[in-house]
């Protein structure tokens, strides 16, 4: 008998597959909607509205897609709804957000004062939203190109494009602040 | 001049416009092993690189630390198998409820298709049994009738047994049907 998430779900146990599935995405869904969210509390909310939407979706899923695809898709549309109860007209590639800036802080729960790594917070909040995001769940994923690229159902090369320009623009906006503190 | 003023020389100048995309790469861990010696080649002999690539790995090093790793709060899964109980409690309710308003709406369609036949049927057997019940009173009750100022044709045997028949008639089909006649003739 096959006991992988697929099989289950070929054999028509969604219960069973359901089991497996929330913790190997439970964690993976929560740094998605950390990125999007830019809020620690926002991000656990829509993980648990996610795995619920999954839940009831499940007996559906056709298998046309991979599963994991299917999941960030789902995680997406949750956190997008979630911004756009925040702010109606907003979309994923709104670069100013007010909420983000009072929020940003909540995402990390480093030093409680460390002007440097504020600064540098602050200088990826002025990135366009998609950058942010990847910027975000690159370092949150441990640096993986293709868990990022899953995660926002981009191609590797435009996730690579995302995160070259992102860093290159902070690299350019860091340095007179060096400068001035050398 | 320092080695630090040096290097922010080169940083200023920028890398090689070619190899900023692959020298990303290569701090990153992800530049493919066939282009490794080329580029290895070419910071050996390039200080504009290095310096770009020291720079790149400081800025790196600093999104890292600021990025720190998030874990869901303790107490998660119970958490969602609670939602999970209380969402599915719900989506039975609702499943049975649209069941039974499908099962009504088939009914009442069912009901008003066949409501038509019936009503033209009982219809008939309620206008055969009051022809029959007349029919019995001119010959059997002539004086009641005469009271009552109701003149009918004077009716043969034959008549007498054709209503008897339509009573009967009527009386059977109206049991058939399991229908009261005035119900369904109020639609």
């Amino acid at each position: 008998m096959v006991t992988g998430i697929e099989g289950h779900l070929a054999a028509g146990r969604h219960a069973r597959a359901f089991d497996l599935i929330v913790p190997e995405y439970k964690d993976r869904v929560f740094r998605l909607a950390c990125s999007i969210l830019k809020d620690r509390a926002a991000a656990e909310d829509a993980t648990q509205e996610t795995l619920v939407r999954v839940w009831k979706a499940l007996p559906g899923f056709d298998g046309r897609a991979q599963l994991g695809t299917w999941i960030y898709a789902i995680t997406r549309n949750t956190c997008l709804m979630e911004l756009r109860k925040r702010r109606p007209t907003v979309s994923f590639d709104d670069p100013d957000s007010h909420e983000a800036h009072v929020a940003a802080a909540s995402i990390a729960t480093g030093p409680a004062s460390d002007p440097e790594r504020d600064n540098l917070l602050r200088l990826v909040e002025s990135l366009p939203e998609n950058q942010q995001q990847a910027v975000r769940l690159f370092y949150l994923e441990d640096r993986s190109y293709e868990a990022v690229a899953e995660a926002l159902g981009m191609p590797l090369g435009t996730v690579k494009n995302l995160l070259f320009r992102a860093r290159k623009k902070l690299m350019a906006l860091a340095r007179p602040a060096e400068v001035e503190a050398a | 001049m320092t080695p630090t003023n040096h290097d922010s020389a080169y940083s200023d100048l920028g890398p090689c416009e070619d190899r900023e995309f692959e020298l990303m790469e290569y701090a990153d861990g992800a530049l493919p092993a066939a282009s490794m010696p080329a580029l290895r080649a070419h910071l050996d002999g390039c200080a504009r690189c290095r310096a770009f690539l020291r720079e790149w790995t400081a800025v790196d090093a600093s999104l890292a630390a600021a990025v720190t790793p998030v874990a869901l709060s303790a107490g998660f899964e119970d958490r969602l198998r609670e939602r999970i109980e209380e969402v599915s409690r719900t989506v039975s309710k609702r499943a049975a409820l649209e069941q039974e308003e499908r099962h009504y709406a088939q009914l009442m369609q069912a009901l008003r298709r066949g409501l038509s036949w019936r009503t033209a049927l009982n219809a008939v057997a309620a206008g055969s049994v009051c022809g029959g019940v007349l029919t019995a009173m001119s010959s059997l009750v002539p004086d009641l009738l005469a009271s009552l100022h109701v003149q009918l044709p004077a009716l043969a045997t034959a008549e007498l047994a054709v209503g008897a028949v339509a009573v009967i008639g009527g009386f059977v089909a109206t049991q058939l049907l399991r229908r009261p006649v005035a119900a369904s003739l109020l639609g």
